[in-house]
């Protein structure tokens, strides 16, 4: 990992996806987010990471990363469009969270210094950064959104997206953990 | 008069010359035990391959279904590739030869599955 650039995922995002699973398991997991919370925060996240993958994509030189990115803006684009055809189906209107919130104001911090970098530190500090917060969103789909969700469509939703993100967090550290795959 | 058994006797060593495997040619290959090709079907789910192992015979067809909301590739290095495969879309491959194919989803690495091909 480049030591200049040393990740730092902004607390706020940290925070937000954080304070979400300690907050759930304090009180009963019952009393996690509404299903209409649940779907803002699937949609922001999903949103999120495929602008990142667009930025990577302008950015990047690297093959094994471009590959990567590219995935991130094709398949959190198919979520995106199962989460609100489900919604729609089921008549949730998406409502915003202090979760949902934080997830796009740490976004913005984020989006601000993948902007600032180039060659490998750029490739550098995507990745790391899709490492976290792939880990980040499984911990909180697992720990909070699967158990919170109260209709049985949009848990199994989630159940059945929870390997997806999975998969891309394996991913993301199989490209981390081979550095010379990023060597321009 | 003729022998009441010669007619038998010449039916059954006409019966045995015609079936005996000595009158195959040497370069015929034996029957295979379950010469009738089978299909088997392989299930992409949850970013799975289902089942990961299989084992097939030469003359099968394997045919994968993408189950998921994303798409999926097949691909064996040199051996077979279905390029893009869609959500809901099948793509199938007949097994010419012998070998033991590794094969992965170009899109995810981590998916992993093997054919035995017998």
């Amino acid at each position: 990992m480049n030591k200049i650039y040393k990740l730092s995922m902004p607390a706020v995002t940290l925070l937000s996806l954080g304070s979400l699973i300690a907050g759930a398991s304090v009180a009963n997991a019952v009393e996690g987010p509404s299903d209409a919370q649940i779907v803002a925060i699937v949609l922001a996240a999903d949103t999120i990471d495929v602008n990142y993958g667009n930025i990577a994509l302008k950015r990047s030189k690297n093959k094994a990363v471009r590959e990567f990115a590219q995935r991130m803006v094709t398949d959190h684009s198919a979520v995106q469009q199962s989460v609100i055809g489900l919604a729609t189906k089921l008549g949730v209107t998406a409502e915003d969270s202090p979760t949902s919130d934080g997830l796009k104001q740490g976004a913005v911090d984020i989006t601000a210094k993948l902007n600032s970098l180039r060659g490998k530190a750029f490739d550098s500090f995507y990745v790391d950064n899709e490492v976290s917060y792939h880990q980040s969103v499984t911990g909180a789909v697992d720990s909070v959104l699967i158990p919170s969700a109260r209709n049985a469509e949009l848990k199994s939703a989630l159940q059945g997206a929870q390997p997806l993100f999975l998969r891309h967090l394996e991913h993301a550290k199989m490209i981390q953990a081979d550095r010379s795959a990023m060597a321009h | 008069m003729k022998h009441p058994h010669t007619g038998l006797a010449a039916l059954l060593l006409t019966s045995s010359l015609l079936f005996s495997p000595v009158c195959s040619s040497a370069a015929e290959p034996k029957p295979a035990p379950n010469a009738t090709p089978q299909i088997h079907t392989i299930l992409i789910k949850g970013l799975q391959f289902i089942p990961a192992e299989l084992q097939v015979h030469v003359g099968d067809t394997v045919i994968w279904t993408n189950a998921d909301i994303v798409p999926h590739t097949i691909r064996a290095s040199k051996a077979f590739d279905s390029k893009n495969l869609s959500a809901g879309q099948s793509w199938q491959w007949v097994a010419q030869k012998t070998g033991h194919f590794n094969y992965a989803c170009a899109y995810h690495p981590t998916m992993l599955g093997t054919l035995s091909v017998q």
